[in-house]
Formats: structure tokens, sequence, C-alpha cells
């Protein structure tokens, strides 16, 4: 026998809820009335599943409905439907405090076999340092006895542990993988039809947790946490003034003066995805060091990663929403705000780049593969290089050029790390804030002199590969010139010279800008070198550069000097040696002057100009003439004013040739460093 | 003397023959000495044989996988070594030709040239601008890497700073704590024990309230009660 007036209020409350959401004190109000159990169990259900809040639920309703679950005379389905739509709404209640005052009530249900997962996520959000006691710990401890080790309980223990170690001895595995699930699916078509009715865009003034398993719905959780604080203290603002409360709300922030006044009282929000969108945020987690928060954050990051990418199988688009890219930004910017990178964004990474097809997202996973701290020796092959080499050598232009200019930023971030860091020598250096992980200052050079030997090795298969394209080249010096200044710029008592696959392809480049990028770098290392050997020398540093680095320098510069000045390319002893005879076939004439300063590809151009220049009546233009006299000393001005001061350098400090001599003489290499 | 003569002839045939044998028909008789050298020639033959087969012999060495395996690396480093000798010798032999080529061209004064002359010096120009822009881009990098060292160094002496803050502030305030340790000792542990008892207190009362099955809620009093069983102060703020 049903009740009509009941009925159609009902009704009407249901389509007022599942169209526009409910108002506050209506929410108090129905949520009262279906716990209590007025009208019995069916209407409970029916309320639960049409209460959709349309701003905030206040939190005595919730306190209220706990009242109603104590009572005990609630169906077990119910009281876990009660518990989803808790979970769901969450990050709509208006302030948990008194939440946390019943947290005893709430966690006597722990022990409820059906209800046990839904109150563990609910306490791993309310937990504060105050609510982990002795016999709580035991209790969960007791019930992993029972039911073993699930996640919804290591997950709880793992916090009460960062929060109180002492009192939670047992192991737990230090990263746990997934998370709490998504509890969201009674109320999931409701959801997506307000949002769409409300706003039609994505960004809207409800902004609720839509989890998906099927990727048929596009997310929006990620956007979603960055709008909640602005709601928050929308409504805080009306409440009484929170100078008498025990803690400072940190979306209540909106100075760095208010935080640095209330550093010692700050209280996290529940959702830890909305601290990446404020740097004052950052700022706090930065400089407060608090374990917990960095593991709720890593954790939610973590959950955030796998899910979208590793986990979900997308039915048809490239999976790359407009959401996807800016959550990613998001996380880059962070990244580089805090200059460290997070643990679970690092875990993503690895398992990532093994299933990456490298055209996904490129900038973003680069940027993110940037910021990996430094990975020690023993295992970076398998876990960076491996992958990337199989990216690399099928790959565009465009994508090895983004590679190299990743892995420069890696070098660049490591190097930078270590200046900073590693104090008057010391041999213990601690890896990253968070990670306990220690690092010696050997193991470190190890990891850096891997990655450069890496970065040579494919930057000599893919100039091979592109036919020594200028980009790729032009991103291969870029490394290079960061790895030239190691010793003088870092203070990293390091020296790695290019491998001959970079440099014979810079030294016959076709362009101007890389022969003297090329010179740039071998004056940079020139001096390096000296440096060093000074200091050596000085016995200040107890460090030893390989005499084998000497002879490589030494070797490069001999033939640098003979190829580009004094026209000895192909001859025996250097190291590109070409038979005579089959110079002979090219029916090139003076084959070992091809790549003087006059006849250098790079450079030909610029022979012919000034040849023009001095004799514009002459009708065949002979090129020697130009190594006569004062014209060599005006040419190879006419050459360093077009902005070419690596050249210049490099000719002025390894040429024994004096300007204003009568003869062009035949200069002799000079300068090179005696071996070690 | 006859015979010396005979040799002598037989000699000097040999040597015009280069001391090979000379085709004999079949019905000839050998000279001794054309003997000898046929001889010698197969033994030369034979012996050549031998060694060829010894050497072929020497090179089947037993090896086992795991031998070969610790080489291999030296082998793929040979190669691609070799490999990459080879790319350079010949990337500069043909830049070599091509740029012979092209600078040859560049010097005469047909139409072609001409055009192939204004490409040149366009690209020239382009090199111009790069090199300015690569210059800037280089010192921004410089400043930039300065300006992060900056950051980080700020960051780590912000973090030292915050460790003394929590030294100062576990250290305790009072500088006379010599006269007053006893006194505050006492009064923690009895502090201590009546927090015990508060919290077995409290969490008694919240069983008989679990147990009895009421709604805490409705009853202002038991509300208040029920709302304060949580607090206790372990921790001191």
């Amino acid at each position: 026998m049903g009740n009509d007036v009941l009925e159609r209020n009902l009704v009407l409350v249901e389509r007022m809820g599942l169209t526009r959401g409910l108002p506050p004190e209506v929410i108090s109000t129905m949520l009262d009335y279906a716990m209590s159990l007025r009208m019995g169990g069916a209407p409970c259900v029916r309320v639960l599943k049409f209460l959709i809040p349309a701003t905030v639920v206040p939190q005595e309703a919730i306190v209220r409905a706990v009242a109603w679950l104590c009572v005990g005379k609630i169906a077990i389905s119910t009281q876990v439907l009660f518990l989803k739509w808790v979970l769901t709404f969450f990050d709509m209640i208006d302030s948990k405090d008194h939440l946390r005052s019943i947290y005893g009530f709430i966690f006597n249900f722990v022990t409820e076999e059906h209800l046990c997962p839904y109150i563990c996520h609910l306490l791993y959000l309310l937990t504060r340092k105050e609510c982990v006691r002795p016999f709580r710990v035991r209790k969960l401890l007791d019930l992993q006895a029972k039911l073993g080790r699930q996640p919804f309980l290591l997950h709880l223990l793992s916090l009460y542990k960062v929060f109180c170690p002492e009192l939670v001895t047992t192991a737990l595995p230090s990263k746990l993988r997934g998370g709490f699930k998504n509890h969201v699916t009674p109320w999931k078509g409701v959801l997506n039809a307000i949002q769409k009715r409300n706003t039609g865009q994505v960004t809207s003034d409800i902004r609720l947790t839509i989890g998906v398993k099927d990727g048929s719905n596009s997310r929006k959780r990620k956007c979603n946490h960055l709008q909640l604080p602005s709601l928050n203290s929308a409504v805080q603002r009306n409440l009484s003034s929170t100078n008498s409360r025990k803690v400072f709300p940190l979306e209540q922030l909106h100075s760095f003066p208010e935080l640095l006044d209330n550093l010692h009282r700050i209280e996290l929000p529940s959702q830890m995805g909305s601290l990446l969108g404020s740097s004052l945020a950052l700022c706090y987690l930065d400089y407060v060091q608090d374990d917990s928060a960095f593991l709720r954050l890593n954790f939610w990051l973590g959950h955030a990663l796998h899910e979208e990418f590793l986990f979900c199988s997308r039915e048809g688009g490239s999976g790359c929403s407009s959401e996807t890219l800016h959550f990613l930004n998001r996380l880059i910017s962070t990244q580089n705000f805090l200059q460290e990178g997070f643990f679970s964004t690092e875990s993503f990474l690895y398992k990532f780049l093994n299933v990456w097809d490298g055209s996904l997202l490129r900038p973003q996973i680069l940027g993110l593969l940037s910021h990996i701290p430094v990975v020690p020796s023993s295992c970076i092959h398998q876990l960076l290089f491996e992958p990337l080499m199989q990216l690399f050598f099928s790959s565009t232009l465009f994508f090895k050029c983004s590679v190299i200019e990743c892995l420069n930023d890696m070098l660049l971030k490591w190097l930078t790390w270590h200046s900073v860091y590693s104090v008057e020598d010391g041999l213990d250096i601690s890896l990253n804030s968070h990670t306990p992980m220690n690092m010696t200052l050997s193991g470190f050079m190890d990891s850096v002199m891997e990655l450069v030997l890496f970065v040579g090795r494919l930057a000599t298969v893919g100039l091979q590969l592109e036919g020594c394209s200028s980009l790729l080249l032009s991103f291969v010096l870029d490394f290079y010139e960061t790895v030239c200044d190691m010793f003088l710029k870092f203070e990293l008592p390091l020296v790695v010279m290019p491998p001959v696959g970079v440099f014979y392809p810079a030294l016959f480049a076709t362009d101007p800008v890389s022969v003297d990028r090329l010179c740039f770098i071998m004056c940079r290392y020139k001096q390096n070198l000296t440096a060093a050997k000074f200091q050596q020398q000085e016995a200040k540093h107890v460090f030893h550069i390989s005499s084998q680095t000497y002879r490589e320098f030494n070797r490069y510069q001999l033939l640098m000097v003979s190829t580009l000045w004094n026209s000895r390319l192909f001859q025996p002893g250097m190291a590109v040696e070409v038979d005579h005879n089959l110079l002979a076939l090219s029916k090139v004439p003076e084959p070992s002057a091809s790549f003087t300063l006059i006849r250098h590809p790079a450079f030909v151009g610029y022979a012919l100009d000034f040849h023009l220049k001095c004799w514009p009546e002459r009708k065949d233009m002979d090129l020697k003439s130009v190594k006569a006299g004062k014209h060599w000393e005006w040419y190879l001005e006419f050459l360093f004013s077009h902005g070419y001061l690596g050249l210049q350098q490099f000719v002025q400090s390894n040429i024994n040739w004096h300007p204003g001599s009568g003869t062009k003489s035949q200069g002799q290499g000079d300068g090179q460093p005696t071996n070690g | 003397m006859d015979r010396l003569e005979d040799l002598a002839s037989s000699l000097e045939t040999l040597a015009f023959h280069g001391f090979q044998t000379p085709t004999v028909g079949n019905g000839e008789k050998e000279s001794p000495a054309i003997e000898i050298l046929r001889i010698k020639e197969q033994m030369s033959n034979q012996c050549f044989e031998m060694t060829v087969k010894l050497q072929s012999g020497e090179s089947k060495r037993s090896c086992s996988a795991s031998d070969a395996e610790k080489d291999l690396p030296d082998y793929v480093n040979t190669l691609e070594e070799a490999k990459i000798t080879h790319f350079n010798k010949t990337l500069a032999l043909h830049r070599m030709q091509v740029w012979h080529v092209i600078s040859e061209k560049l010097k005469q004064r047909d139409p072609e040239a001409e055009a192939m002359r204004k490409l040149t010096n366009h690209s020239l120009d382009l090199c111009l601008k790069i090199k300015t822009l690569q210059q800037e881009s280089f010192e921004l990098q410089d400043q930039i890497t300065a300006l992060q060292k900056q950051r980080l160094d700020l960051k780590r002496l912000t973090h030292e700073k915050m460790k003394e803050m929590e030294e100062l502030k576990t250290k305790g305030e009072h500088p006379v704590a010599e006269e007053y340790r006893n006194v505050l000792q006492k009064a923690q542990s009895y502090l201590e024990k009546y927090q015990k008892m508060v919290a077995i207190e409290q969490n008694v009362l919240r069983g008989i309230i679990i147990a009895s099955k009421v709604n805490w809620r409705e009853d202002p009093k038991l509300r208040e009660i029920a709302m304060t069983l949580e607090d206790i102060t372990i921790s001191d703020d």
C-alpha cells in the first residue's frame, strides 16, 4: 500500500535532486529522514540515490546519520550505500572537525566485514596525528590477521605509520599500488547530466570526482581538485571567525605573509590534488617537509597517472584530451617550482616508457622525464636507457632532437643539484629530501658518466641515421656545451670527450655555425683540462682525470688544426687516413687541403665572397690568392666578423700565427696540454 | 769434360726457363735435372696444401657459450668502431668531392652559378641570424642555470632553518630547567597517568553508547558527551 502524499513529495524532491541538486538544508532533512527509517528501508535507498548536493553538505547531517548507523537498524546494503555516498561527496562537506570528533564512533564500524573497505577509506581521509592510538593500531593489525593483507588496511596502516612510526612497527610495503576504489557508480549518470546542464562545459562550479573505469566518459577529476579550494573558502566566510579554531585550513590562504603567520597550524585539504595548482600550497609543502602530506600526494598522483595512462584502455581517440594535457602541464610546472620530482611520477615513467609509442604527449612526457633524480648506475641501463634506445632508433628526427634535449635538461638538473647539495667534498649526499637513499660522490659521477656516454652513442647513431642533419647536430652540440664545462661551471671533476661519431660530422659540417660551435667547445675543453691539471698539481682535490682523456683531447686538437689550417687532412697518422690512390681517383686537386678555412664546405661561400670583394674584376677565381700576404689576415678578420667567436678563439689560442708576417706561414698547431 | 758441359748447358736451359719445369712431351725422356725440378715443384705444392690445412685447423678452437658472451661486447665495440670510421671517411670523401664541384661551379659566370651564388649568400645571411640567436640563447641558458642554482640553494637553506626551528622548539623554553626538572617530571607522569585514565574512560563510555544502540545525537547532553570523546591532547601542541 503506497502512501500517495509521500510518493508525490518524494517524486518532487527526486526530480529536483536529479536535475539541479539539492540545497544544504534539504540534504540535512532528507538524510535524517532516510537514515531514521521512518518509512522503511526502501525509501531510504531511494532517497540516497537522488541525494545530490548542489553546493555543500553540512557536516551535522553526516554526524546525525552516523548516529543512526550506531542504532543498528539499517540493512547492511543500505549502510554500504550510505558510506559510498559519503565518500563520493566527501569534498563537498563543508568542514570536517565534527566528523573528527566522532572518529572513534566511525572507527568502531571497521570490524564489520562488509563495511570495512569503506570505513578504512573514510578514516584515511579523516585521520590526524591525534587519532592514531595504540588500541586502534592493534585492532587494525588484528583485522589484518583475520582478513589478510587487504589494500585498504595497508593504506590506512601506512598512513598511521607516517604519523606515528613508533606505534606501527610492522613492515609495510613502501610503495602501494593502486588506491582506494571509486564509489561513484550509483550516481555516475546523474552527475554527468547535472554537469552538462549546469554549465555545458568542463569547468563548472560543481566539481565532483568522477572515476571512470571504461574510459567512455571524459575525465574531469584532475581539474576538479584545482577548483575546490575556492569553493570551500566561499563557504567558510559565512561561519564564525577562524581565529578561535586550532587549525587554519590551507584553502583559506591568499598571500605569502598569511602563510608565514600560520605556518605552524595549517591543515591540509583532503584532496591532495588541489595542491598542484597553487604556488602558496606548494611553498607550504616544501617548507614543512611533512612526510604524511607527501605520502598522500604521491599516492594520489600515482593513482591518477596509473589510471589515466596505464590501466585504462581507450576505445577510439588518441587519449590526448585537453584535461590530460592541462594536468600534465600542471604537474610539470609543479615539479619545476619545487625543483624536484615526485617518486610516484618517477615509477610511473619507468613503467610507461616501456609501453609508450613515442608520439603521445611527447613534450609532456619528456618534460616529466627530465625531472628524474639521479639514478644509480647499476639500474640506469635497464630502467632508462633500454626503453629510450628502442624508441630512439625508429623515431622521427624531431623525436631524436627532443630526446637529446630532454637528456641535456636532465644532466643540467643533476649537475645543479650536485653543486648545491654536495658540501665540502662530502661523500654522502642525500638524494632527494624524501627518499633516504644516499649516494656517494663516486656513485654520482658514475651515473653522470653513464648518461654522457649513452647520449654519445645515441648521437652517433642518430647522426648516421639522419645523414648528419644540421638540426640534430645542433641539439647534440648543445649537449656537449653542457658537458665540456662540467668542471668549471658545476665543480664536478669529470671531463668526457665527445665520441668520434659526433666530432667528425661536426667538423665536416656544411654549415659554419656547427663548425664554430665545435671550435668553441674545444676551447672550453682546453680551459677545463688546464684548470683541472693545475688543481691536480696543487693537490687541492683528490680526483684524477685519466691520461686517456688528455690523449683524446690532444688527438682532436691536432686533427682540427691539421684540417682547418695545415691542409693535412688525409695524411697517414691522422685519424681519418685515406689511401692516396683512392684520393687520386676522386680527381679533386689537393685533397688534403679540402677542408681548410678557404675550401671547407662551411666557409667556401665566405672565401668566394671575399675574393669577389678583393678582386672584383678578375674573371677566373683562384682561392689560393687569398692565402697570399695581407689578404689572409684580412680574410680571417672578415670571417670572424660574421660572429664566429668560437672560431676566432680557437685560432687565437691554438695556432702560432703572427699577423703581420709577410707570407702566410704554415702555422703549427700549439697549445696541446701534455699528457698527465 | 763432356758431362760437365752437358750439365752446364742443361742448367743454362733451366735458368733460361726460370727454373720452371718445361712441359715435355710424353715420349721424350726427361733429364735428371728436370726431374728434380719437377719433384721440387710437387713437394712445394704439397707443403703449401698442408700449411693451408693446418691454418684452417688452427682457427677451430673450442669455446663455451659463456666465453663467447664475454668476448661479445668487445667484438660489438670493434664492429661499431669500424662502422663509425667507415662512415666518417665516407662522409669526408663525399663532402670533399661534392663541394669541390660546387665551388668550381660557383666560380663560373653563367646564370646557374649566379643562382647558386644567390642561394649561398642567402644561407650565409641566415647563418648570421642563427649565430646571434644561438649566442643569445646560450647566455640566457647560463642565466637560467645560475638562477636555478640560487633557488635550489635557497631551498636548502630554508630546510636547514626549519630543522633548526624544530630543534629549538623541542628543546624547551625554560632556561632554568634544572630546578624545575623534577617537578616537571612528576607533573608529566601525573598527566600521563590521568590521560591514560581518561582515555580508558572515554573508550568505555564510547563502547557503552555503541553497545546500547542508542541514537546519541538526539539527546543534547548525550550528544555533547559523545562529541568530546575524541578530545585528548596527547602530543603537546
